[in-house]
């Protein structure tokens, strides 16, 4: 368990994902992020979602018109606003920490509680996460949960964490042709789209 | 198997066949590019070791649309990917060797590398085998050193040549007749005379070469402008060269003695085989029997004198022959004209001087290998047949008591042992007894499809550099190597050889041992006497 402070709260919750509330309106951290929960296992996660929606869904937002001068004045003006919404993130399940502080990249076998915390891992943690190459099974797994484009916005995320960003990226990309051999065209595409390099910042 | 460890593992069995050859999936990080046909491996079955060598090498794709629709080839980032995961390399391998796994030591010499620890590959190892590239210690482990009746012939293709040394089995080489094939140019000669010279270094038989080319008896010059000693040179005292006739340009050496034949020595099967050569009539042939069975011995010395006159009345004419022996004037007429080549070779008499045949035999018996050096007979493609076939059958006649091997070498061998003459010549003979008179031929030729495949599939030990035509390899792979088809045809071109057969465990592909390493290193167990024979041999040489 760290000491970090949480950012969200899980509202939604399975063994393959969870939905969580930011406590901040538009404080969501970004696609392709890692995060995990303040539990005991802690559940290991990325984001791959994040939507903005109203509190209530019946009543949705109506348009205001285009007379006002910028977002943060309007913001400012109708701070009811702020009441209304709710940035939430999806995340999907890459694994948990076991009692012996080991990661396992395996689905847990309960879902995290509801109302439970969930906080950012630090870089050191998620190239630790991210040492062993098996990370990627459950990824490559829920590709078609999470899509193409989230795939490679976290491997490449991921690389600029690390030591050398292109050997990670051409490692998993090695991995990913395993896992594509019946379908070349799809591997071709997915290769591209990692093929643009690590993301920073 | 801690060696193993240090090997690098190149990839696994996914498939394949005994018969037609192991399919192997190269590792992804191994590149393809270090590889190439007639390299040996090494596979780690569960109970046994096995060896073989690449016979092909393929590239594939796990799924077809690959090949339709490639990635773009300046797509470095996905190409490198792809190429080792879905788009791949399968190696073929012709397997040849297993050894039970307990066998194996590192202590080698307490098993001896002999035929009861290796066997012939009769099963496979099973699907994802690890499979290595067969380490210098593998090949030292199959092909053993040098010792009493192994002889250094090369070094696999590839490899360094002071790290590993291929051995042959010489002596149970030379118990089979064998042949030297490969295009002209690609270093026959310059293996023939490793064979020939470590078998007489060793002394473990005795040969009769018939040197057509004046490849043997004499000083050459490879390539490079390197001295290549002759035969004699290396061996002065166990080597007789004997020229045709009263050779007038003897080359750089003095010849031990002068070769002459009498007419009665041939026989009508002699002229036979001459048949396509002079181009003899198959009605002439015929004749030949009919003046045989009327004249006598002398028969041929008689028909040469004639006179090619139509006058019956002429007892030395043909037309009078023709009358005794029932034959057509024309074919006589036909036949004297085309044997009348004959007359020209001072080498064949009517009364010879001297018994030379009677001393090859001698020479022979007395342990001294003989070469037939052909003078200025060079090339002359009747008198080389002719003397070859003559010389050999007598001297096979007679060898029967004999304890030691014979070995004949003959170039050409489609001459002597196409289809049509196969069955009747001598040399066909001696091919098929194989061991009965302790007589063998060592045959190089090019053509090996313009051999009898009966003769082929006789031989004990193959010795085939570069061949292009399809046919010479078909004929020469006959049989149980059909796999080892692109091994053939992508030899270097120059004394790069695949051995197969015999007189190694397994085939290997060669670069040739340099003729300059031939040496005529003293077999310790010489008396003085001999030590005494060569100093003088020596001597008079060379002064």
């Amino acid at each position: 368990m760290n000491n970090y402070k949480p950012i969200a709260e899980i509202i939604e919750s399975s063994t393959k994902s969870f939905v969580a509330q930011c406590y901040e309106l538009y404080q969501a951290p970004k696609l392709g992020t890692f995060v995990q929960t303040r539990d005991d296992p802690s559940i290991v996660g990325v984001v791959y979602n994040v939507f903005t929606e109203p509190l209530d869904p019946s009543r949705r937002p109506i348009a205001r018109g285009p007379f006002q001068n910028t977002q943060e004045k309007l913001y400012e003006d109708n701070p009811h606003l702020s009441l209304l919404f709710r940035t939430e993130v999806e995340v999907f399940i890459l694994g948990y920490i076991d009692n012996s502080k080991k990661y396992k990249y395996e689905s847990p076998l309960l879902p995290a509680k509801i109302h439970m915390g969930v906080s950012l891992l630090t870089k050191e943690e998620i190239v630790s996460f991210t040492e062993n190459i098996n990370f990627l099974e459950l990824l490559i797994e829920g590709i078609s949960t999470i899509s193409e484009e989230i795939f490679s916005i976290t491997i490449r995320t991921i690389a600029s964490y690390r030591q050398d960003p292109e050997q990670f990226i051409f490692d998993s990309g090695k991995q990913l042709a395993g896992s594509f051999s019946h379908d070349q065209q799809k591997l071709i595409l997915l290769l591209r789209k990692l093929g643009r390099g690590p993301i920073n910042g | 198997m801690d060696n193993l460890d240090l090997k690098q593992k190149i990839g696994v069995v996914v498939g394949g066949s005994l018969s037609s050859g192991l399919d192997i999936r190269l590792g992804s990080d191994y590149s393809i590019e270090n590889l190439y046909v007639g390299d040996g491996i090494t596979i780690l079955g569960r109970e046994k070791r096995f060896f073989g060598i690449i016979s092909d090498i393929q590239l594939q794709s796990s799924d077809s649309s690959l090949r339709s629709f490639p990635p773009d080839s300046s797509d470095i980032f996905v190409t490198s990917i792809l190429s080792g995961t879905s788009a791949f390399t399968i190696l073929k391998i012709s397997l040849q060797l297993a050894i039970p796994i307990e066998n194996l030591s590192d202590d080698f010499e307490k098993l001896g590398v002999n035929e009861s620890t290796f066997g012939p590959a009769t099963t496979i190892p099973p699907h994802f085998s690890p499979v290595y590239r067969a380490t210098n210690k593998d090949y030292i482990d199959i092909f053993g050193n040098e010792d009493a009746i192994h002889g250094w012939i090369g070094t696999p293709k590839g490899r360094s040549k002071d790290e590993i040394q291929i051995n042959l089995d010489l002596e149970g080489l030379i118990k089979r007749s064998n042949g030297v094939f490969g295009k002209t140019g690609t270093g026959k000669t310059f293996l023939t005379r490793v064979l020939l010279s470590e078998i007489i270094k060793k002394d473990l038989g005795v040969n009769l070469i018939f040197d057509m080319h004046r490849d043997y008896s004499d000083v050459v010059y490879d390539e490079s402008g390197k001295r290549i000693s002759s035969l004699k040179q290396l061996f002065p005292s166990k080597v007789e060269v004997m020229s045709l006739g009263k050779s007038h340009d003897k080359g750089q050496i003095r010849p031990d003695a002068e070769i002459m034949i009498s007419y009665n020595d041939l026989e009508v099967q002699d002229i036979e085989i001459l048949g396509e050569t002079l181009n003899l009539t198959s009605a002439g042939l015929l004749a030949t029997h009919s003046l045989e069975r009327f004249y006598g011995e002398k028969w041929l010395a008689k028909f040469l004198n004639m006179e090619p006159s139509e006058d019956g009345t002429n007892t030395n004419s043909l037309a009078s022959a023709a009358k005794s022996t029932g034959q057509l004037y024309t074919v006589l007429h036909t036949l004297w004209r085309r044997l009348e080549i004959l007359k020209k070779f001072e080498f064949l008499q009517d009364n010879p001087a001297e018994e030379s045949i009677k001393r090859i035999f001698a020479a022979l018996q007395r342990g001294k290998n003989v070469i037939l050096d052909f003078g200025t007979h060079q090339s002359n493609e009747t008198a080389y047949i002719l003397v070859t076939t003559l010389i050999t059958r007598r001297i096979y006649e007679s060898w029967a008591e004999q304890n030691r091997q014979l070995i004949i070498t003959i170039e050409e061998a489609h001459k002597f042992l196409n289809s049509e003459v196969a069955s009747q010549t001598i040399f066909g003979t001696i091919a098929r007894e194989m061991r009965k008179w302790k007589v063998t031929l060592l045959i190089v030729d090019q053509r090996p499809s313009g051999i009898d495949p009966e003769v082929l599939s006789q031989l004990g030990t193959k010795f085939i550099h570069q061949l292009e035509d399809n046919r010479d390899i078909d004929s020469i792979l006959a049989g149980s190597s059909r796999d080892l088809k692109s091994v053939v045809s992508t030899l270097s071109p120059r004394q790069q050889a695949l051995v197969i057969g015999h007189a190694l465990p397994m085939p290997v592909v060669i670069d040739v041992r340099s003729n300059d390493t031939l040496t005529n290193f003293i077999n310790p167990q010489k008396t003085d006497e001999d030590i005494q024979n060569i100093q003088n041999d020596n001597k008079d040489i060379f002064g």
